[in-house]
């Protein structure tokens, strides 16, 4: 059996980079703020705030902290949806199919399957490798009433839990996972060919179809059988295809085309292992190795150097948001190494990027799933309908418009402001504010709202609003400016009109979203 | 003229085409002008409308299609679309198309992005271009109603209207209501005073930024800004949503084009067009379903006022695609399957009337044509989707070198 061990070992030669002491940031505040919304999805609180404003060695036991906190799982999820898109607002077949009722959260339970393994996965401190060999899945309630599996324990708090598919299907992981197949479907004509590099985009960060074909003008196109063999003996087809179609050939299993009965999508199919025969007609192989079906290609996968490097590559590019460039190799390398001591635990590895100059380095904007959980966090309010969070739907919601990747079309997150996101991020704060000075008012303010202040507690009230919300002290000419805008609401519509707009002012703050 | 007014002569757009409007009277300047973007996903056969590949024996037509010629212009008749055969005896005369273009891949979505920016990755399509160009003013310089976008790093010229509504419940508000909760009434005195003190903290956190990315950061949330409050003051009154249907969304395009909010718009055709089986009968009703739509696009938009002051189709230049072709060919299943070559059909502002780039040459092989006269010409070079949208940026006053730098604009197309 290959284990991580393995690929340690192939990749020893480049061993040796010690572990990179954390940098000292320039602004322990801003550093901060930055680990707890990558790490937590929330901004530090007002404790956290001050201790590292008296103490800036205070980070280090808050960023390992961090690494425990239990919300880290939504990061790596939410993170890592943005490589797999599996993540959809519907299903080809509908939750009713399945005499289900809650249609969007079947939808994004389906999506979510694949991405609940890698965050057990690193929740667990388990090897990566796991995610493509683990013998487990994860359900949620609604899954584990419709996919054929035997629950192996009781729900954590996220509702999740680990389960066993028991129709056959190999150890496999994630590859094995429904919702992976569901997100990405074949054809007849296809042959899995587009599954094949969905596996190697996500997994090996190679992805064929950016590479453009160079169409021999003398083949006939027109010809079936002669694109067939042109896929082998042509070198502007067999450049892809000599590998591409031996990865398709290992995917008989989960082979279902879209006019499928949803009872055909839920299981695994042993018999069709050979499907390749009469589809790519190309022995399944992995780049030339030896392999015959899923569980193969799992442990061919989690060999791979390559998986390791793209593990890497990805993480990085999450917690920067930026690609990686040639004058990150020395750091990338540094970072893989730090990944393989570890045992290939993504926390370790995660912790070596957050720990480096690189993560410190530049600005970034929140993504819409961050300002819904910060915003839920801080006042308790959620843009929901019909239990469906606005800002982490699109077809229904708010979600691109906020910046957030297009999952249909792989598009990626946007990393400046557009005129959607301003509005978005005011309307959110308008009814964030009203919902947390009206409703639960002891969540964000000290003081009562309705209450009349004099100056001293006013102005004492709004700077630990301010420290709370935009995670640094207000200056003092912010605070005279809020201390005035409260005063001049007050007059105009009451006591606690004042603090809603008050509220409202802070969170339509660019810095808001800027971190 | 208001936009309530232009929407209400869109709405009215049809039976405009008699109207009294200056029509032609003050063509746009190619800086002015608007682009609509209209695009049938998963791969269109042409040669049900579009290529007349009539006397090709290695191309499968089908059995009942005709020759049909408007103007200089050929296209394919069939008794099945009636409707097809309306919109070109309307405005076949208009319609210009680039034949045999090649979208080297053969996977959808890398074919779609070849499409609209040339690359397969890493570049923004050509609708957020010449949005990021537009010195109208707009406040959503390329607007999508449906469909694909790449904005990759011209995001802040992109918006969705969203395909519930979204955008239009942003504007009003309304999108809290939609949780049960009432939406907070902010008193207008009250809203000025908070505008105020957001722009001053603005400006205050971008004295302070720590780096230029930062500062950046800054300055597009105010860029982003001013937008909104553009967009708030025009988008009053105006319709943001649509039934979903590809004519309601083009005529929504339509619409809002008129009304100055973007200048560019994208619109996708909700069916899919991948007719790997029973090729003949899913895309003589989709091409049907789509040929209706555009000549009640063109007539709204012939009869409908541009912000320039001319009509809007002689201010706007209107884009039919399809990320690829279909195999020449019926395969086992009476279907199609991909192709990479294609076409594509351009009328409107600043596109010569019935004009014509690129070829076939015999099995809808793509032929070598010169880019200046847009013939064949066997010294010349198969066009590509960077020369489609050279063209296309052309016609928007946009330099192509820095976004298409091998595509090469086709002179025959531009009027």
């Amino acid at each position: 059996m290959v284990t991580h061990v393995t690929a340690a070992l192939l990749l020893s030669a480049c061993a040796g980079a010690p572990p990179e002491p954390a940098t000292t940031p320039s602004d322990p505040l801003a550093a901060l703020t930055r680990l707890s919304l990558d790490l937590r999805g929330v901004r530090p609180s007002t404790a956290e705030l001050e201790a590292v404003a008296a103490d800036a060695q205070a980070l280090d036991p808050l960023r390992a902290a961090f690494f425990e906190d239990p919300r880290l799982a939504e990061q790596v999820v939410a993170g890592f949806a943005e490589v797999w898109n599996t993540v959809r607002d519907e299903t080809e077949h509908p939750a009713s199919a399945l005499g289900l009722e809650d249609e969007p959260g079947f939808a994004r339970a389906v999506g979510e399957e694949p991405l609940r393994i890698l965050a057990e996965v690193a929740m667990q401190d388990l090897p990566w490798t796991e995610i493509v060999t683990a013998d487990w899945t994860r359900v949620d309630a609604q899954l584990a009433l419709v996919w054929p599996v035997e629950l192996l324990e009781e729900p954590a708090a996220d509702g999740w839990r680990r389960a066993r598919y028991t129709d056959g299907r190999p150890a496999a992981g994630a590859l094995v996972s429904n919702g992976l197949w569901w997100r990405y479907e074949t054809s007849e004509n296809n042959a899995s060919r587009g599954r094949a590099n969905q596996l190697s985009r996500i997994l090996l960060c190679r992805d064929f179809t950016l590479d453009l074909v160079a169409f021999d003008r003398s083949l006939d196109l027109s010809d079936e059988e002669a694109v067939r063999a042109a896929l082998h003996d042509n070198p502007g087809c067999a450049g892809c295809h000599s590998t591409l179609d031996p990865l398709a050939s290992l995917l008989g299993g989960v082979y279902v085309t879209r006019k499928s009965g949803v009872e055909e999508l839920l299981r695994y199919h042993p018999e069709r292992e050979g499907i390749w025969r009469t589809q790519t007609g190309v022995p399944p192989s992995y780049f030339g190795l030896p392999a015959e079906a899923l569980g193969d290609l799992g442990q061919r996968i989690a060999a791979d150097p390559n998986f390791i490097d793209c593990a890497v590559q990805q993480s990085a590019e999450l917690l920067l948001r930026r690609p990686l460039t040639l004058e990150d190799t020395d750091k990338r390398t540094a970072w893989r190494e730090q990944f393989l001591d570890s045992g290939l635990t993504l926390r370790s590895l995660w912790e070596a990027i957050v720990r480096s100059e690189e993560y410190e380095e530049g600005a970034k904007l929140l993504t819409p799933a961050l300002l819904s959980s910060m915003i839920e966090d801080l006042t308790g309010f959620r843009l929901l309908v019909d239990g469906a969070d606005l800002l982490r739907t699109s077809t229904y919601g708010l979600a691109t418009l906020a910046g957030a990747g297009d999952g249909e079309f792989a598009t990626g997150v946007a990393q400046d402001w557009s005129a959607t996101l301003v509005l978005v991020q005011n309307r959110v704060a308008e009814a964030a504010a009203d919902h947390a000075v009206r409703v639960e008012p002891s969540r964000l303010l000290a003081v009562d709202p309705t209450a009349e202040l004099d100056y001293d507690a006013l102005r004492e009230a709004i700077a630990a609003l301010h420290l709370r919300v935009l995670s640094r002290a207000a200056a003092e000419s912010e605070l005279e400016a809020l201390s005035t805008h409260h005063a001049e609401v007050a007059r105009l519509s009451g006591s606690e009109a004042a603090w809603v707009s008050v509220l409202t002012v802070l969170l339509r703050d660019p810095e808001l979203l800027v971190y | 003229m208001s936009p309530s007014r232009r929407t209400l002569l869109a709405s009215l757009g049809a039976a405009a085409l008699g109207s009294t409007l200056p029509r032609r009277a003050r063509a746009a300047t190619p800086s002015q002008r608007r682009f609509l973007f209209l695009t049938c996903f998963g791969g269109w056969d042409p040669t049900r409308v579009i290529v007349p590949a009539f006397g090709d024996e290695a191309v499968d037509l089908e059995p009942d299609a005709e020759p049909l010629t408007v103007g200089a212009s050929r296209f394919v008749d069939h008794p099945d679309r009636p409707g097809t055969r309306s919109t070109l005896d309307r405005w076949g005369h208009r319609l210009a198309l680039v034949h045999g273009f090649i979208v080297p891949s053969v996977a959808h979505m890398a074919c779609l992005q070849l499409l609209r920016t040339g690359a397969t990755s890493g570049r923004p399509d050509w609708p957020a271009i010449l949005g990021s160009a537009s010195t109208g003013g707009e406040p959503l310089p390329h607007l999508v109603i449906s469909g694909p976008s790449y904005p990759d790093a011209l995001s802040p010229f992109v918006a969705r209207t969203g395909s519930g509504g979204q955008l239009e419940a942003l504007i009003d508000g309304s999108i809290v209501g939609r949780t049960g909760r009432t939406p907070p009434v902010v008193p207008g005195s009250v809203r000025d005073l908070e505008d105020a003190l957001v722009a001053a903290r603005r400006l205050g956190a971008a004295q302070r930024a720590a780096s230029p990315g930062h500062r950046a950061l800054l300055d597009g949330h105010l860029s982003a800004e001013a937008r909104v409050q553009a967009l708030q003051a025009a988008g009053a009154g105006l319709r943001w949503s649509s039934s979903g249907s590809f004519q309601d969304d083009a005529m929504l395009a339509v619409e809002l084009l008129a009304a100055g909010i973007c200048r560019c718009a994208s619109v996708a055709h909700p069916g899919l067009w991948d007719s790997h089986s029973d090729n003949d009968v899913y895309q003589s009703l989709l091409w049907e379903e789509t040929m209706i739509a555009l000549g009640a696009v063109l007539d709204a938009m012939h009869g409908t006022e541009g912000p320039a002051g001319g009509s809007l189709l002689d201010e706007t230049v209107v884009v039919l695609l399809s990320e690829m072709g279909r195999t020449p060919l019926l395969n086992s299943t009476e279907g199609k399957d991909h192709w990479p070559y294609t076409s594509a059909l351009l009328v409107g502002a600043g596109v010569a009337e019935g004009a014509s780039a690129g070829a076939y040459d015999p099995g809808l092989l793509g032929a070598r044509v010169d880019p200046a006269s847009g013939l064949p010409d066997e010294d010349g070079e198969v066009l590509t989707t960077l020369d489609l949208g050279a063209t296309l940026l052309t016609l928007g006053d946009v330099d192509p070198a820095e976004w298409a730098p091998t595509g090469a604009p086709l002179q025959s197309l531009l009027a």
